[in-house]
């Protein structure tokens, strides 16, 4: 009877044991579901991005998903990765070192096409300002000359009431002197005027000529430098995961959800009726962060050929990146 | 009849019915990758073979994709593409997403260059060379979509010879009125299913890509239907003109950023009394 209970016991054991193992696994599947789900989604619309919208034949981002994506909110890294630095992490070591040295090519590239730009300013508007110079000068020069007629006039006129006396042959004559005078002056003005025009629009067209060439050069060592970097990119990358793009969006996430945040004080202070002034407090969009929609209906801006588009104090340049057009926070141009 | 030889027989009886449960579930997925297929390889390197050594084609494709919610929730995308391929240098996609935006993506042999007829807006990257190396900078370096960007290169097959690491023939099927083998394949990174047409035109009509390292392992799937190895195509096709409104923008990838800083409150003080 002892053995009976104790094979029943034994039967009943096993059949628990058996059946809570596949249990004990769908919870252990279940619950990595149930922690994302717990972090929360985001609010406003969907995210079109992700691992698969790159429809590559490799994927350079690892596993793990939670830890990895929020790591990587906050806009800062999303530099990083598109220098395939970061975006390597889990991929095999080859590969990551090869897109690790395509970022710094493009870091290299990006900080020189910098200079270059930053020169090209310079120059720009140095030659604006000698332009100015030259012409505040002549505009000076005028002003003399002008003066200098002015007064030969007065003293023509001063003379002319003062000889009233004397015969009206003498006083066509030194009319006729005096205007006489006064044309050879006009024409010398004319001429000196003309002639530093020439000299100028000569100086200006080859300043402009200078300026021309410097920036075709640095254009051509710019996109020979590019070209260089390409091929050393084909060449490293030809045995590597160069498809795995990676879509992941998060970092336009952090930076929409600083967009709200000046909505919402926006419509605080103009909801509230007071009487002194009010103090707006904001997250402003961190520089270098992309957003792919713009907390305003954005003024338009186009200095030096570039548009800007702003928002309060924050400024926009329109960017190619992933899939669409995105914007990126940028410094606000100079003298705005 | 003796009950506990009868209490015996129940108990053996149970434990025959509940050995093959434990089997299966101490069967799990075996660690060691299926071989690769001869056969299955034999196809999918035909099909490689044929679409890369044409110096023409076009191609249209219709796709969707997984975009996977901070919620887990898996929403799907979609877009179509009309390909054209001139090798060496030339390419042109036409897309159109499925919230109806549209842009167009031209490689003329010197520049590359990615219109958004949406937002009115271009960027340009000077690539002197092949469709191979302007897929690859696009991709690689601009962090471009480029949906199945490999099927268009001419070493197409030896990125799969390179990738696969198991590849399995799964049934004959018919997709898109095409008799096809269905073919089950396995990377490092992701897992693949090709249907390729059977017979003297080894060609792709459908592909799922299964990201299995990313969370909630989305899917990439596409059905390529028209294909045309003798395109009628023109210069014209693979020449771009800014249209009249349009501006020329940079791409995020050649951007001048400045370091990031983390986002600080700033006060702004003012307002209407």
């Amino acid at each position: 009877m002892k053995l009976r209970y104790t094979l029943l016991v034994a039967s009943l054991l096993s059949v628990f044991v058996l059946l809570a193992v596949p249990v004990q696994e769908v919870d252990a599947r279940g619950g990595g579901g149930a922690s994302r789900s717990g972090g929360g989604g985001g609010g406003g619309g969907f995210s079109r991005s992700g691992s698969a919208s790159g429809g590559g034949f490799s994927s350079r981002s690892s596993g793990g998903g939670g830890g990895q994506r929020s790591s990587m909110s906050g806009g800062g890294q999303r530099s990083s990765m598109s220098g395939g630095g970061q975006k390597a992490a889990g991929t095999s070591g080859g590969g990551q070192q090869a897109s690790s040295m395509s970022g710094q090519r493009a870091q290299q590239g990006s900080s020189q096409a910098s200079a270059q730009a930053s020169q090209r300013q310079q120059q720009t508007s140095s030659q604006a300002s000698q332009k100015s110079s030259q012409a505040s000068s002549q505009a000076s020069q005028r002003q003399q000359q002008a003066s200098t007629q002015q007064s030969t006039n007065q003293q023509s006129r001063q003379g002319q009431q003062q000889t009233t006396q004397q015969g009206r042959q003498e006083q066509q004559t030194q009319s006729q002197q005096a205007r006489s005078e006064q044309q050879t002056q006009t024409q010398e003005s004319h001429q000196t005027q003309q002639d530093q025009n020439k000299q100028s629009q000569s100086e200006n067209q080859q300043s402009r000529q200078t300026q021309q060439d410097q920036n075709r050069e640095d254009w051509q060592d710019h996109g020979s430098e590019a070209q260089e970097d390409r091929q050393d990119f084909y060449d490293d990358e030809v045995d590597g995961d160069w498809d795995g793009y990676y879509g992941d969006d998060d970092w336009e996430e952090a930076v929409v959800a600083g967009a709200v945040i000046v909505g919402t004080a926006a419509v605080v202070s103009a909801a509230a009726t007071p009487t002194t002034s009010t103090t707006v407090v904001y997250a402003q969009p961190a520089m270098g962060a992309y957003v792919t929609t713009l907390p305003c209906a954005p003024v338009k801006t186009v200095v030096n050929g570039i548009t800007f588009l702003s928002c309060d104090t924050t400024w926009y340049n329109q960017v190619y990146s992933g899939g669409g057009v995105a914007y990126v926070v940028v410094t606000r141009p100079p003298g705005y | 009849m003796n009950p506990d030889k009868s209490m015996l027989r129940t108990h053996l009886f149970c434990m025959a019915l509940l050995l093959p449960a434990f089997g299966i579930a101490q069967e799990q997925p075996s660690a060691a990758a299926p071989p690769i297929d001869p056969e299955a390889m034999e196809i999918l390197q035909k099909m490689a073979n044929y679409v890369s050594k044409a110096p023409n084609f076009s191609v249209n494709m219709r796709a969707g994709y997984d975009a996977v919610q901070d919620s887990g929730q898996k929403v799907e995308f979609g877009e179509t593409r009309r390909i054209f391929v001139r090798r060496p240098g030339h390419l042109r996609a036409e897309i159109e997403e499925s919230n109806g935006d549209r842009s167009v993506i031209i490689v003329d042999g010197k520049e590359l260059i990615a219109f958004d007829e949406t937002h009115k807006v271009y960027a340009k990257s000077p690539i002197a060379g092949t469709v191979d190396q302007a897929i690859m900078h696009f991709v690689g370096e601009l962090k471009m979509r480029l949906p199945l960007a490999a099927l268009l290169l001419s070493t197409f097959p030896a990125e799969l010879d390179r990738r696969v690491q198991a590849l399995e023939f799964v049934e004959e099927t018919t997709i898109l009125g095409k008799r096809c083998d269905h073919l089950a394949a396995r990377t490092e990174d992701v897992d693949f299913q090709a249907w390729v047409e059977k017979g003297d035109k080894p060609l792709l009509h459908r592909v799922i890509i299964t990201y299995k390292n990313e969370a909630s392992a989305p899917q990439f799937w596409a059905q390529l239907s028209d294909w045309n190895f003798k395109p009628a195509l023109t210069d014209k096709q693979f020449t771009f003109a800014p249209p009249a409104g349009s501006n020329q923008i940079q791409f995020a990838a050649h951007m001048i950023r400045p370091a990031p800083a983390d986002a600080a409150p700033q006060q702004k003080t003012g307002g209407k009394p």
